[in-house]
């Protein structure tokens, strides 16, 4: 916590086993004598001017989780430590900060500047940098140096267990660099292999991996400004060229985009993520930058740039084989076709959202409202054109039109199975001088129960030619003894 | 005869290139290379010179909210007879339009003749994005047709935002079709505007009751490039044409002749008797 100006010093504190303890405070000279671990009772003995704030764990993980994914700049593998640490791997990166100290300190500053306290330190291995974080002195360690390093650091370094550090310095084991020499069976038949885990996890001799928060991408192209950028047009333009970056490297894996993240770092460490799916793997940046105008052009009046963005990030998330026809045949007419149909495809649900642009999926049911459901184009596979059956006959008896919930109607109708001789819908009244049917369609006992309504439909025209596919929900007398007609569809 | 028509057109052609006509504002669309939508009834085919234009807006229109079946299934047809596999339909809706038109049902749509798989369908949130939408798809090309339907007289799809649609319609040389549900007359850019109302079934001896072949009562209303009439006609699945379709004069009869349901003594048949044989048992 950083220190307020004019204000009461800040404790903030806990129900730690049936008793307010503290579990943090500012760093003032007004605090002297309270410590974490104090009771309440005693700091306010102490100090009776002091703010006390209670914990609250989930409003910390979140800022933590903010943190995480701010420190996306320097690293895209961060991940959690406990519930008050940041893991940071950045093997790999430290050279575009210029070097390990550079990072730690750009790290810092930048962290300071938002108003966080922060210990900061760099190892080898995440075992030691958590020990050297903690309790060492020393901030970047030189490569394979961190068992000298942990030498003198407290057992409290390992990140064990309380009752097992307790145990141990019982038995004199003080340091970390006590435990070296230490012949490892008795100690793993005492306390188990924790300790040894630990402690080899630390030096390097056991492999630790880290979980990123986020799943790393295939491959990410950024842009750093020194002056953050406001200007949409700008941003825009920055867009392209992370896409013109990455259609290299894509092409040399023989990929194509589907589906990629935006990150804008705002200047204020606020972070803003843009995503876009493409419905056929992509690799030419103009129309990557399009998907993510359109998504701009619709997040425009809800966005505003602030103070600025100065890193944009471009991650493609999630790629796959481009297939060699797309490569060779561009200028085919019919490929190209259904490029240009793609394009639209993935404009079109940029913009409007994926549920919004949809295609029929059929499903294998007699009941017509189930027969089918409008799903995302973009997450339909482009499958074989269904087989199209060559319509053998005259007579249409499924309607063009359906009602996804059918409409209730008022009718006359003969009794116990004929069809309606006269019936009003939606405040018309239609008499019926043609009718066809029933068609029965019994309802779905192993969804609906066994009580439900078997339907027949009847395909009825008025005396004015319109043509309706009306149904009588349920069985005279068998099923029910005052059953309700529907108007389920329109033909033509 | 329709060779002559076509002659005829070109040079109708011809002399307002001479003459020295902005071509478009005339002949919408060139006379090389271009493809006619057709109805497969010479009698329209004729009328309209061949056919409609492919690269060109269209409307149509029905006078009520309950036509939109007959203007639906009236497209269906006619975008089954000239484009069912050219490729992908994109069939945008105008939220107002969604709520008692129902939904296109596959089944129906394969009866008439179009693979539902070749409709990409698109619900903006707007109207105003409908449109933009619509645009999009228009200049984008590589569809087989675009269909845009709307509810009533929307105010902003005003003449300039039809004209738009048109223009880039022309540049991408993919039908436009506006459906219109329930709208009244409107100047537009269309091309061509046609209004749809459903008619009889054809009186049939045979089955008095049955339902027949789907019929519409079309009427040209709009021509831009010739004369407007009103045609009734019928649509053939198997053979995928419209046919002129006689008018008949009250075909229905009101009085329900049937009963179909068992237990029940039937209406005397018109001869003869039917004797009741012996039980079996």
């Amino acid at each position: 916590m950083k220190k307020r100006p004019e204000a009461a010093p800040l404790v903030i504190f806990d129900t730690i086993q049936n008793a307010l303890r503290i579990t943090a405070h500012e760093k003032s000279p007004q605090l002297s004598g309270i410590h974490v671990g104090q009771s309440l009772s005693d700091a306010r003995a102490i100090n009776p001017k002091i703010e006390c704030i209670e914990q609250d764990g989930e409003a910390d993980r979140a800022l933590l989780l903010c943190l995480a994914r701010w420190c996306e700049r320097y690293t895209p593998l961060v991940s959690l430590s406990g519930d008050d640490g940041l893991f940071l791997d950045i093997t790999g990166c430290a050279h575009l900060f210029k070097g390990e100290a550079a990072l730690l300190e750009d790290l810092e500053k930048r962290l300071v500047s938002q108003g966080f306290d922060v210990q900061l330190a760099c190892a080898d291995t995440p075992g030691a940098a958590w020990a050297l974080c903690r309790y060492g002195q020393t901030r970047v360690a030189s490569p394979h140096q961190q068992a000298t390093l942990l030498e003198a650091l407290p057992l409290n370094g390992l990140r064990l267990p309380k009752t097992d550090v307790q145990g141990l310095s019982k038995l004199g084991f003080r340091t970390i660099g006590c435990l070296y020499g230490v012949p490892r069976a008795p100690l793993v038949a005492r306390f188990g292999t924790d300790i040894l885990f630990r402690l080899d996890q630390a030096l390097g001799e056991a492999d630790e991996v880290l979980s990123p928060l986020r799943p790393v991408a295939e491959l990410v192209s950024e842009k750093r400004f020194a002056d953050p950028i406001v200007d949409e047009e700008d941003i825009k333009r920055t867009i392209l060229l992370l896409c013109e970056n990455s259609v290299p490297n894509l092409e040399r894996r023989g990929l194509g985009m589907q589906a990629c993240e935006l990150t804008l770092f705002r200047a204020n460490g606020e972070i803003e993520t843009i995503t876009t799916e493409a419905s056929f793997p992509l690799r030419n940046a103009k129309r990557m930058a399009a998907l993510f105008d359109e998504r701009l052009a619709s997040l425009h009046d809800s966005w505003e740039a602030g103070f600025g963005f100065d890193i944009l990030r471009l991650s493609i998330v999630r790629a796959a084989p481009l297939k060699a026809d797309q490569q060779t045949l561009i200028a085919h007419e019919e490929t190209g076709k259904t490029e240009h149909n793609h394009h639209l495809i993935d404009r079109l649900s940029a913009r409007l959202g994926k549920e919004r642009v949809r295609v029929f999926s059929q499903c294998d049911t007699h009941i017509p409202e189930r027969r089918f459901a409008l799903q995302p184009a973009l997450d339909t596979t482009p499958s074989k054109p269904a087989s199209l059956k060559e319509t053998q006959s005259e007579i249409i008896t499924r309607p063009l039109i359906l009602f996804p919930r059918p409409e209730r109607v008022e009718a006359i109708a003969e009794v116990p199975e004929g069809p309606p001789l006269k019936f009003r819908w939606r405040k018309v009244s239609y008499d019926v001088v043609r009718a066809e049917g029933p068609e029965r369609i019994a309802c779905e006992w192993w969804k609906d129960g066994r009580a439900a309504y078997t339907r027949d439909y009847f395909r009825i025209e008025d005396r004015d030619g319109y043509r309706l596919w009306v149904f009588r929900h349920g069985l005279y007398e068998r099923e029910t003894p005052t059953p309700n007609w529907y108007v389920h569809g329109m033909f033509g | 005869m329709r060779k002559h028509k076509a002659n005829l057109a070109a040079l109708k052609r011809a002399v307002s290139t001479l003459e020295g006509r902005n071509e478009h504002q005339f002949t919408p669309a060139r006379v090389e290379d271009e493809t006619r939508l057709q109805f497969g009834e010479h009698l329209l085919d004729d009328h309209l010179e061949g056919g409609l234009f492919s690269d060109c807006m269209h409307e149509v229109r029905c006078d009520y909210t309950r036509d939109i079946g007959a203007a639906t299934s009236f497209l269906c047809a006619f975008l089954s007879r000239n484009l069912a596999h050219s490729g992908k339909l994109v069939w945008i809706m105008d939220p107002a339009a969604q709520i008692d038109a129902g939904q296109l049902f596959p089944d129906g749509l394969l009866q008439v003749g179009l693979n539902p798989a070749d409709i990409i369908f698109v619900h903006p949130r707007d109207l105003k994005t409908a449109i933009w939408a619509t645009g999009e798809a228009a200049r984008e090309g590589g569809l087989a047709a675009i269909v845009f339907q709307v509810k009533g007289n929307p105010k902003i799809l005003d003449l300039a935002v039809s004209r738009k649609l048109m223009l880039r319609a022309q540049a991408s040389r993919t039908p436009l079709f506006l459906l219109r549900q329930g709208g009244g007359e409107e100047a537009s850019s269309a091309a061509t505007r046609w209004r749809v109302a459903p008619l009889s079934s054809e009186h049939d001896e045979t089955l008095k009751r049955g339902v027949g072949p789907m019929r519409h009562r079309l009427t040209l209303e709009r021509n831009r490039t010739g004369q407007t009439g009103n045609w009734p006609v019928s649509w053939h699945t198997t053979q995928r044409t419209f046919r002129h379709a006689a008018l008949q004069v009250s075909p229905a009869h009101h009085r329900i002749t049937v009963s179909p349901s068992p237990n029940r003594s039937d209406i005397p048949p018109s001869m003869g008797q039917v004797m009741a044989f012996e039980k079996a048992s």
